[in-house]
């Protein structure tokens, strides 16, 4: 069953990326469909009525055999096919729609106009719809080579040189405007057994899980992964609160914006909140719905320039060299890089026993027993069931951030909801 | 233990009805009064948001985001399985000791699972999305979300159940229409929409299918299922986890669902006189049955602290030695362990029977019931698997805001008994009338 | 014994799915890993066989029983069905008029 659906979605990247390579077709048509990925985009046409619309045309003015495999027959998709997803929701979404709709207030539709703005001008690369691989492939992908299957943003964190200075901390409240308390990355400062009273560091970002529970376990399908490069996002238009998605969660990573944020809406510019599929999965969440590390989504997206691209706000603030964010599917991308490098530099004692690995580096993934697939790896030691949170070096107050929202959240809760959290 | 009660006429079935006291508004006053307290806390938590609550966040946050509301939304479902169990032991089972209370326990579930919607409500960030988001969603979530899962199972348990009702009532209606108020004939009419009594016997055997399907679906694959999986399924908390969930939130409900049907009967026999209608030979059988869901509660509960404490894995041995230092669960157990000796006391010596003994140990049950439901939830949380967010525990203490919840949803219990009572007989004809006998 | 080839493969499904245990030859591979797991695509889910194989079964037989077998009516089978379609809906109903309500005077 896996092999299929892999094939699956090899079979959809490839086929866009020749298509966007077939730059010469038919400009009318390619102005028409232009049009209608817009529409896509905006939700106003399925893909599957997309796909269906242009086949014959685009049998014509392309290769034949090609478009046979690229455009599936609607009629034919199988229940494995990726596509199925638009079938469901062309029988049901008209009502569904039309839910969603009613209550929109003025930031939805001025969102939605928004949508339509970003479709154009991601239309280029990702207008056949969600998908195809999108800008942070082709920077990143393309240049490794290696695989073909496309971007997995994700991270190593080599803990060996983590300082707890906690100014990946600061950099991501900043960037993403996050309210007090409410830290996406969080560094936890601990003592171990057997190590004295040394103290450990372990920064925690979202792990981005290939198998999240969030995901799995969301009502609403707010909570998904990003099929272009394996994001874990929440779309804010869609999540209702359930706090779900933080209760299976091993990690803990989620949180609920439990009052108005700190910072409002009129502040946050729509480049940090729109993703390149026009849905708002960026920035701080609005109150009542989840929020937690985005890895920086805005900056994969080219929002903030084609140069950030493959970076986060934490790796671009650490002085330390611990963090290493990149495509782990490219084996010269930063964590991958990073990862060789550390052990080539500690090399193993093979000469007396040559069936030992060749570096004594120690690497983990947090709870990986949990079967979650985490895409950040640790390089250092793993936090054993007896480690205990510490002061760190630098205390939180120090640099303007809060360790214990609940205090937040208590003070908000005295004053009857009048102060922001 | 069979009991008689064919002698009382149609004028006592349709007391409630009929009559009018000082009593019936004080009890609709108080029960105004709970939903008003309820009301206004929550317009402040729609203006300001869940802030107002004491929930907070697990992990670095410090707290717990599921508490209160979701224990109680548990607790209501628990209590809605009453109306199962007193249906199918009359109706599959042909224990026809329970039928006079069997209606009011069918009542009793849509009341229940009403509440338990609101819990959902009330719980969520966004309630305005509720319907909006879910929907849309349904075809495609349902597929892998619990929480999809349960929302789909509560619902047909709900529509199986008000249908049985629906079914049950056009019998009723027709029969006793000449003593039902006029003012209500369109609602009546509706109610027996193309009744003819040629549809008795078919009807009868429709709903005997109808309560053969709740009970495969409700106890054990709703809140021996579904239920117990939105915590058990999670690969995060240590306390949740394991086969065990199902068995024990099965137990839980039916000790909750026994104590409130209980509640129920005695405060109707106790307001209309219904001695006769609803004898003392029913409560001493429900009784029985509580001291023996009791029995099984507890067990399930050993099972737990012994697994978890004499050789467990690190998390789920901190999370049981937690559990059991903590004096609120002995509270909880203690209440439940009253019950099952009341019970089997009372067994044993019939003499030392009290109908109002036995309402006070149900609503101790009750109060038990909930206390273990919300610690289940809310000391799960605290203790996760991934342990080192020890460093910043959070406290939970139920908010004003998250109690008024509870109390409103009692006070719409009442209500809902009430309105009730005044429109359709709550106790069915068949209790008095053998079948064969009824003529129009 | 053929028979039973089906029937143990899709238990089979269930279970792997189920238990979160679907085979990922790929995943020691590194570089190969999917983007995200299965069960982001429709229809492969444990609450497809769940559902709507196991925990609905006992209403299919009920509706099935109100149409089939002695003594059956086929009034009072659609009153039924009815019933379950329109009960359906006003729950659903008035909650979603309930929560649009919450919507425009809070949100």
């Amino acid at each position: 069953m896996s092999t299929d659906d892999e094939s699956m979605y090899t079979t959809v990247d490839e086929e866009d990326r020749q298509l966007l390579e077939e730059t010469e077709f038919d400009a009318e048509l390619g102005a028409e469909m232009a049009r209608d990925a817009q529409r896509v985009a905006a939700d106003e046409l399925s893909e599957v009525e997309f796909y269906r619309r242009y086949h014959d045309r685009i049998l014509e003015e392309f290769d034949v055999d090609d478009r046979e495999i690229a455009i599936p027959d609607p009629d034919e998709v199988d229940a494995d096919d990726v596509n199925a997803v638009d079938r469901v929701e062309e029988a049901f979404g008209g009502i569904g729609e039309a839910l969603r709709d009613v209550g929109g207030d003025d930031a939805e539709s001025r969102r939605s106009v928004m949508k339509k703005g970003a479709a154009a001008a991601a239309l280029g690369l990702s207008g056949l719809g969600t998908a195809g691989a999108t800008t942070g492939g082709n920077g990143t992908a393309g240049a490794g080579g290696d695989d073909g299957e496309g971007t997995r943003w994700g991270m190593t964190i080599n803990l060996n040189n983590c300082d707890g200075c906690l100014a990946c901390m600061v950099a991501c409240n900043q960037e993403h405007n996050l309210s007090r308390g409410a830290n996406w990355m969080y560094v936890f400062s601990f003592e171990d057994e057997g190590q004295g009273d040394e103290t450990n560091f372990l920064p925690r970002t979202c792990q981005h899980c290939t198998d999240s529970p969030c995901t799995k376990v969301c009502p609403v399908g707010a909570r998904h992964t990003r099929e272009e490069d394996g994001l874990v996002l929440t779309d804010y238009d869609i999540c209702i609160g359930c706090r779900y998605c933080e209760v299976s969660c091993p990690y803990g990573v989620n949180y609920f914006q439990w009052g108005e944020p700190d910072v409002p809406e009129s502040e946050v510019d729509d480049d940090h909140q729109i993703d390149d599929r026009g849905r708002w999965v960026g920035s701080r969440p609005p109150e009542g719905v989840m929020g937690k590390c985005t890895f920086c989504v805005d900056r994969q997206d080219g929002q903030m320039g084609e140069d950030l691209i493959g970076t986060t706000a934490c790796e671009e603030a650490c002085a330390m060299n611990a963090i290493h964010f990149g495509d782990l599917n490219d084996p010269e991308s930063d964590p991958n890089q990073h990862l060789a490098e550390y052990r080539d530099g500690q090399e193993n004692d093979t000469s007396t026993y040559p069936n030992r690995k060749g570096h004594t580096v120690s690497t983990f993934k947090l709870m990986e027993e949990r079967g979650t697939e985490p895409n950040v790896q640790f390089i250092g030691n793993e936090p054993s069931p007896h480690a205990e949170q510490v002061e760190g070096p630098v205390a939180y107050e120090d640099v303007g951030l809060v360790d214990d929202r609940k205090e937040v959240l208590d003070r908000g809760a005295a004053a009857n909801g009048g102060e922001e959290a | 233990m069979s009991v008689d009660v064919t002698g009382v006429d149609r004028d006592t079935l349709v007391r409630p009805i009929k009559t009018f006291s000082n009593r019936y508004v004080a009890a609709l006053a108080v029960a105004l009064g709970l939903i008003g307290v309820w009301l206004f806390f929550y317009s402040q938590q729609l203006r300001n948001g869940l802030i107002v609550t004491n929930l907070a966040d697990w992990g670095s946050g410090g707290g717990v985001p599921w508490g209160l509301y979701i224990g109680a939304f548990i607790w209501w479902v628990g209590i809605a399985h009453g109306g199962i169990i007193l249906s199918a032991a009359v109706r599959l089972l042909g224990m026809d000791t329970y039928q006079p209370v069997a209606r009011l326990a069918e009542l009793l579930t849509i009341a229940a699972l009403t509440c338990a919607g609101i819990f959902i409500l009330i719980h969520v960030g966004r309630p305005d999305r509720l319907v909006t988001s879910v929907l849309p969603a349904w075809p495609t979530r349902v597929q892998w979300s619990p929480l999809m899962w349960d929302v789909t199972v509560i619902t047909a348990y709900f529509v199986l159940t008000a249908t049985y009702l629906a079914l049950t009532i056009r019998y009723d209606v027709n029969r006793l229409r000449d003593r039902l108020p006029n003012r209500l004939e369109p609602l009546y009419a509706a109610l027996t929409v193309g009744y003819t009594e040629t549809e008795d016997e078919v009807v009868e055997r429709m709903v005997w299918w109808i309560a053969f399907a709740i009970i495969i679906m409700a106890p054990l694959l709703l809140h021996g299922g579904v239920i117990p999986w939105l915590f058990s399924l999670l690969p995060s908390m240590a306390g949740w986890h394991g086969g065990v969930q199902g068995p024990s939130f099965l137990s839980i409900a039916l000790t909750s669902a026994v104590s409130g049907i209980i509640i129920i009967a005695a405060a109707f026999r106790h307001a209309y006189g219904w001695e006769e209608l609803i004898p003392r030979a029913v409560f001493q059988g429900l009784a029985k049955w509580l001291g023996f869901f009791s029995l099984i509660f507890l067990w399930l509960q050993l099972q737990q602290v012994i697994t978890g404490i004499f050789a467990a894995p690190t998390t789920l041995q901190h999370a049981t030695e937690v559990k059991i230092s903590t004096p609120l669960y002995w509270v909880a157990i203690g209440l439940v362990v009253l019950a099952m000796l009341y019970a089997f006391a009372t067994a044993l010596r019939p003499d030392l029977f009290d109908i109002r003994a036995l309402v006070g140990i149900s609503v101790g049950v009750l109060i038990g019931t909930l206390t273990e439901k919300v610690l289940f939830v809310v000391e799960g949380l605290q203790h996760a698997h991934f342990a080192l967010y020890d460093g910043v525990p959070g406290q939970y203490v139920p908010s004003p805001v998250e109690i008024s919840a509870v109390l409103g949803t009692v006070g719409i219990v009442v209500l809902f008994f009430l309105v009730v009572s005044k429109v359709i007989p709550v106790v069915e004809l068949h209790a008095i009338e053998e079948h064969e006998e009824v003529d129009a | 014994m053929t028979a039973l080839v089906p029937l143990t493969g899709l238990l089979a499904a269930v279970a792997a799915s189920v238990a979160g245990l679907a085979p990922a030859p790929t995943a020691a591979v590194p570089g190969a890993v999917p983007l995200s797991a299965e069960y982001t695509l429709p229809f492969v889910g444990p609450g497809t066989y769940l559902i709507f194989g196991i925990v609905l079964a006992p209403v299919y037989a009920m509706v099935a029983a109100w149409f089939i077998g002695d003594p059956s009516d086929r009034f009072a089978g659609l009153l039924g069905v009815g019933y379950l379609a329109g009960l359906t809906t006003v729950l659903w109903g008035s909650l979603f008029v309930a929560t649009i309500i919450i919507g425009t005077v809070f949100f």
